[in-house]
């Protein structure tokens, strides 16, 4: 079979076409000297020339906010208003790391109650993901086992044949489809430039035991390490946000006399307020009590409940966080201290 | 370098104090914070231009506020947060150990790649530090009179637009607000136990990070710390969404300077103008 090769000019003008129409486009967009992963519409630049976006693909399918509910109240009592149906999403710009989050996100969606605000969105998703060229200090995909050319959690995957064109590989059937559907766009003829430089595995070192991490957190709930790694964290939600796999949310009201709608906002474990009781105690109070959490619920709850860590490597945490916390660092402290037997 | 070290170990083995928070690289461009509790742990501190924090944001932290003494390293911008926050009763000027650190001025600009100079350097009055325990590093270059026309000139371009491209401006950046609170727990003077917008009983600010919710929540940021802000940018460096946050800073401590003939941070014996009342402050806004 010839190979399909686009471009990123027809790769712009099928987005625009996209986002004409009734399904929902997410691409990369550049604000103040960042790329963004953004819903855009028929006219917005796309950004091509970027590294890894700041923030993570799970905005398109987990939005930051969302009506779950909306009701109206007249003579006759409560009426329920229908929340519309989701639309279908082209999702465009992840990495492999952004990819293979989905697949980790949709076990917790689909666990003991089906949360159809995910799933359905999901469903109705076509993952575009670009195969990575750069990486930097702060990426630790291979360390977990992924790849910066994984498919795990695409429907094509996108490899750089030169710098202005990929070479498109159908992973799924629903990416086939995808791709003959849109046959008259994917048929640029650029060759591939031998100059043009991409990345492998081995680029990427294995910083750490990914095995040992469990192990060793449920080992050393209250060790006095969790402290001295998360001196500096101060507590905010950037790395939670910005994570592809972090999927806390809060559900708010906001109601008047007559109607109200009931949100589905995202939250983070990093913030005090997370685990503030109405009694105003606070199970964890404590900075490094939070952090921790974060940290054991990636690496250790989660692989309790679907055996998977639920982390990927993408490194975004620690590219946005401003007190210059690192999560490979912190990990693999973790992993030296379980393989020397240490506290 | 070796004398912040050397004056870190000094302190700690003397008992001076019993926590030294400061500076260690973390990358090329990079530095980060560094706790530092036993001596041995001192040889990782640095100062250089990629220095950028306000480490006197830790000052409020419980697990600080415990310890005996803190010294801290603090360029004369971060020498006025910890003078305001003294202002305001947040700390002593017993508690807290000042290494001053003579500053030529810092590299703003995202990690792993800042490449401008900051903003705040440029008209900067404390390169030399006002007040310290003691005063490291070499004599920085003389200050350059502050021109507001040429520093402050995004305030001012932003002022001369009319109120509706103000506000489609705003609109714009302030959509982009993810609600991570990054600029308030990196912001020296954002100490409260209870933030407004963690108040849930009821919801005063509203959490969604729609527009409305964002507009709530950095408004009510903005005027909380007008007459506070000590200018050093730190919520903007942090956000993760790149909104120009001291803007709308900037343009509160200029109308504060102007109406009260105050600026933060300069004068341990200073009453910050919007927790007192003098008899000649201005009443016009009273109708």
């Amino acid at each position: 079979m010839a190979e399909i090769i686009i471009n990123r000019e027809k790769m712009t003008q099928l987005l625009h076409e996209i986002a004409g129409g009734e399904t929902e486009v997410f691409a990369p967009v550049l604000k103040e000297e960042a790329a963004y992963i953004t819903k855009i519409s028929q006219d917005t630049p796309i950004h091509y020339d970027f590294f890894i976006t700041v923030n993570s693909v799970k905005e398109a399918i987990f939005p930051r906010y969302e009506p779950i509910l909306k009701y109206k109240i007249d003579q006759e009592g409560v009426k329920l208003e229908d929340i519309p149906p989701m639309k279908p999403i082209v999702l465009f710009g992840g990495h492999p790391c952004d990819a293979a989050s989905l697949m980790l996100m949709e076990k917790l969606f689909g666990w003991d109650y089906n949360d159809h605000f995910y799933l359905d969105r999901r469903n109705k998703t076509i993952v575009i993901t670009l195969a990575c060229n750069e990486f930097d200090k702060d990426c630790f995909c291979t360390s977990l086992g992924y790849s910066p050319h994984g498919e795990i959690g695409s429907d094509i995957l996108l490899e750089s044949i030169s710098k202005e064109a990929w070479k498109a590989k159908a992973v799924t059937d629903r990416g086939k489809a995808f791709l003959e559907k849109h046959t008259a766009l994917f048929n640029a003829t650029e060759k591939p430039d031998p100059a043009f430089k991409t990345i492998q595995d081995k680029d990427i070192p294995v910083g750490f035991d990914k095995d040992a991490v469990k192990p060793w957190i449920k080992e050393n709930f209250e060790s006095e390490e969790w402290k001295k790694i998360t001196s500096k964290c101060w507590s905010c939600a950037a790395c939670t946000y910005v994570c592809p796999t972090c999927h806390c949310f809060d559900i708010t009201d906001d109601a008047s006399m007559w109607s109200g709608i009931r949100t589905k906002n995202w939250d983070a474990c990093t913030m005090p307020i997370f685990t503030l009781h109405a009694s105003q105690h606070n199970p964890r109070e404590a900075y490094y009590q939070r952090y921790r959490q974060r940290i054991a619920h990636k690496y250790s709850y989660y692989v309790d409940l679907f055996k998977v860590i639920s982390c990927t490597g993408c490194g975004r945490c620690s590219r946005v966080c401003g007190a210059g916390m690192n999560i490979l660092e912190i990990l693999t402290r973790i992993s030296n201290l379980a393989k020397k037997g240490g506290k | 370098m070796k004398e912040i070290i050397d004056k870190a170990k000094e302190l700690l083995s003397q008992g001076t104090v019993d926590l030294v928070i400061g500076y260690e690289q973390c990358g090329d461009k990079q530095c980060r914070p560094l706790f530092v509790e036993k001596p041995e742990e001192a040889d990782k501190l640095v100062f250089n231009e990629y220095c950028v924090h306000n480490l006197a944001t830790y000052l409020t932290r419980p697990e600080v506020k415990k310890t005996k003494r803190v010294a801290i390293v603090a360029k004369g911008c971060d020498i006025r947060a910890i003078i305001n926050l003294i202002t305001e009763n947040q700390s002593t000027r017993e508690h807290v150990y000042i290494i001053g650190m003579n500053c030529p001025g810092v590299i703003s600009g995202k990690a792993p790649n800042p490449t401008k100079h900051h903003a705040k350097c440029q008209y900067c009055k404390v390169r030399a530090p006002h007040i310290s325990d003691v005063t490291l590093g070499p004599t920085p270059p003389e200050s350059v009179p502050m021109d507001k026309t040429i520093i402050h000139q995004d305030v001012e371009e932003l002022k001369n637009k009319t109120k509706e491209e103000r506000w489609a401006f705003w609109k714009a950046q302030l959509s982009k607000c993810i609600r991570c609170y990054a600029c308030r727990q990196a912001c020296p003077m954002c100490y409260c136990n209870r933030c407004i917008v963690d108040l849930n009983t009821p919801q005063w600010i509203d959490t969604r990070s729609n527009l409305r919710g964002n507009l709530d929540w950095n408004i009510v940021r903005a005027y909380h710390l007008s007459g506070r802000c000590i200018d050093c940018g730190e919520c903007e460096r942090v956000c993760p969404a790149n909104i120009p946050l001291m803007l709308l800073n900037r343009t509160l401590q200029e109308e504060v300077k102007e109406k009260f003939n105050f600026e933060s941070g300069y004068d341990l014996e200073a009453c910050p103008p919007l927790t007192v009342f003098e008899k000649d402050d201005h009443e016009n806004f009273i109708r």
